[in-house]
């Protein structure tokens, strides 16, 4: 496989591990020392403004258990989620290493009681990708939506 | 007012003593007319929190805020000065500010080009000439908010020029505004690491009920103790009860009277001595800031005590609440829809170490993907809902009322108080509500 074929299939299978919330298994695809961010100020940094997510590899487990609990009630049912991943980008940063830009776009569907609606939810990804033991892994995620700025509903699947 | 809301006789909505106890209509949640009541009586016509002076560190910074509807730049002047103007060209009414944040010297309208400076004057009509002897002057400067009251850099507006003074309003929550800030080492809070935004489907009021309400917790918030799965039952029952969260017979909920209210946790926080969280997840950060507020005030045993007691959770009507690591505030869109802010409160003069946990923790437990207070949103979404079921139905607030009575507080204030899982809070918010909604 080329290297643009390895990274596309690890951002598209990444997705879909998140649309069918795989949690385990999503956690796997992590290295030790993942960063996973979500700012609110697209210009933001993780020291001085405040994010929606900034999570390091233990916070990433945290935010995973709250997740398999019966009792996250933002997802009681859950969310149904399908999202296309497009415009994707490499930038090789080493023979083992890179830096892949795409864009997202997610249908969500939630139920409460009788109420069903849908949401649309988008934005672009960065991830810094390592090649470990023969298989890429994400050192670091950086999700830009493109209403981080504004007033959201909960966020209760991942991005 | 029109005359729909007129009809709306607010003291049989709420009843302190009817024979089922303390009830309120639902009415008061879903009724579009008594929202309009409420912008007008509320937030119109009385104090409203609107910002924070560590927000405008620099002249020309900016925020674009709402006192109910009305759109104001709280803006600071080339004369340092903190001002809230209306976001209206005295021209014609274009809005003359778009974006949310910013600086700048000069706000210029973009429909006839008339420039306003910081401070809101009129610095240029264009094509003077135009209005004969009487070119537009003074009298067009931006119009500013009449009342504006500041307690430790909380600033609060009302628009309109009478009515209760600032420190009347405000009454026995400046107490607890000022304690939240004597625990920064340097005495002030600082909110310039922006903020979160929520959008919920539901009443602003469910907002102010939530933030004493004690009870909730441990039932909508279960799965944010699920992280802690690798804790003993009883480490897990700590992580909440050292927020004051739980059953705990040395916290208690105080109605501080306008409509205000705390869970006030100093006591039962100062039973732990030096594990408290309110620096970050781990409390190892505590001394430290001891340190730093003993250095301001001269004291170490004093600062030990301050710190130990820590902040707690403050709602301070209508729209501002401080909870452990933040400021949150609301903002009433429509009878079924709120806007709800997060604001990481900083401590001045703390190590950037204490300000990152800070930050860190407001983002674990805030925001749209909190783990705290998502679930909180929910819930308020499913209140809605459930409340137009039988929108012909009482809500009940008397747990505590049995033992409900007047205690001095941590500032030896006399208040209503009752346990930490009790609705002594919520029965206060209404009380006063219905004093504001009957008036005159
Ligand atoms: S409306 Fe602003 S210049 Fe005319
Ligand atoms: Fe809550």
């Amino acid at each position: 496989m080329s290297l643009r074929d390895e990274i596309e299939q690890f951002i598209y299978r990444e997705a879909r591990l998140m649309d069918q919330h795989r949690f385990e298994d999503w956690e796997a695809l992590w290295t030790d020392d993942g960063v996973y961010w979500v700012p609110c100020a697209h210009d933001g940094e993780p020291d001085t403004d405040v994010a929606i997510i900034y999570a390091d590899r233990a916070a990433i487990t945290r935010r995973l258990l709250r997740m398999k609990s019966n009792a996250m009630f933002i997802q009681d049912p859950r969310s149904v989620v399908a999202r296309l991943v497009g415009n994707v980008e490499i930038d090789p940063t080493g023979d083992d290493a890179a830096l892949v830009y795409s864009s997202f776009n997610i249908t969500e569907f939630r139920r409460r009681g009788h109420k069903t609606w849908l949401r649309t939810w988008a934005g672009r990804s960065e991830h810094q990708l390592r090649r470990q033991d023969g298989s890429w892994k994400m050192a670091f995620k950086k999700v830009l939506l493109v209403n981080s700025d504004g007033e959201l509903p909960a966020l209760g699947f991942l991005v | 007012m029109n005359a729909h809301t007129q009809r709306v006789d607010y003291s049989t909505l709420i009843r302190e003593d009817a024979p089922e106890g303390f009830l309120v209509h639902s009415r008061l949640y879903l009724d579009e007319a008594i929202f309009e009541d409420e912008i007008e009586r509320i937030y119109h016509r009385g104090w409203v929190y609107v910002g924070h002076e560590s927000e405008l560190p620099k002249v020309g910074d900016y925020r674009l805020r709402l006192i109910g509807r009305q759109p104001v730049i709280m803006v600071r002047g080339e004369d340092q000065r903190i001002r809230l103007l209306l976001n209206r060209c005295t021209h014609r009414g274009n809005t003359i500010c778009q974006r949310e944040r910013g600086n700048t010297k000069f706000f210029r309208c973009a429909y006839h080009g008339w420039v306003f400076d910081n401070t809101g004057a009129l610095r240029e009509a264009t094509h003077v000439s135009g209005w004969g002897d009487r070119p537009p002057g003074e009298a067009q400067h931006l119009f500013e908010v009449p009342r504006m009251g500041v307690h430790r850099g909380f600033i609060f507006a009302s628009l309109v020029s009478d009515g209760v003074s600032f420190e009347d309003y405000l009454g026995n929550a400046a107490a607890y505004l000022s304690r939240y800030c004597d625990l920064a080492p340097g005495g002030e809070i600082d909110l310039s690491a922006g903020r979160h935004g929520i959008t919920v489907d539901a009443n602003w009021k469910m907002q102010l009920e939530n933030l004493t309400d004690a009870y909730h917790a441990e039932y909508v918030h279960a799965s944010a103790l699920a992280q802690f799965a690798s804790l003993s039952a009883t480490d897990k029952k700590a992580a909440f009860t050292d927020r004051g969260d739980l059953e705990n017979p040395l916290a208690m909920q105080r109605d501080l009277g306008g409509g205000h209210s705390v869970l006030d946790s100093f006591t039962s926080n100062r039973a732990q001595g030096d594990k408290l969280r309110f620096t970050g997840s781990t409390g190892t950060l505590l001394p430290e800031v001891i340190e730093g507020v003993a250095q301001r005030i001269g004291s170490h045993e004093k600062a030990q005590w301050l710190a130990r007691g820590g902040p707690c959770h403050i709602m301070v009507f209508p729209n501002l609440m401080l909870l452990w690591d933040a400021v949150r505030v609301i903002q009433p869109v429509a009878h079924s829809v709120t806007h709800i802010y997060y604001h990481p409160a900083l401590l001045k003069g703390a190590s950037e170490a204490v300000n990152i946990a800070r930050i860190r923790a407001q983002e674990g437990g805030f925001g749209p993907a909190g783990f705290l207070a998502p679930d909180d949103m929910e819930m308020f979404e499913r209140s809605q809902a459930g409340m137009a079921v039988r929108p012909d139905t009482w809500l009940e607030l008397n747990r505590g009322r049995h033992i409900e009575r007047i205690e001095d507080d941590d500032f030896g204030q006399p208040v209503r108080t009752c346990q930490n899982l009790d609705e002594v809070a919520q029965r206060g918010i209404w009380r006063h509500y219905k004093t504001v909604m009957t008036a005159e």
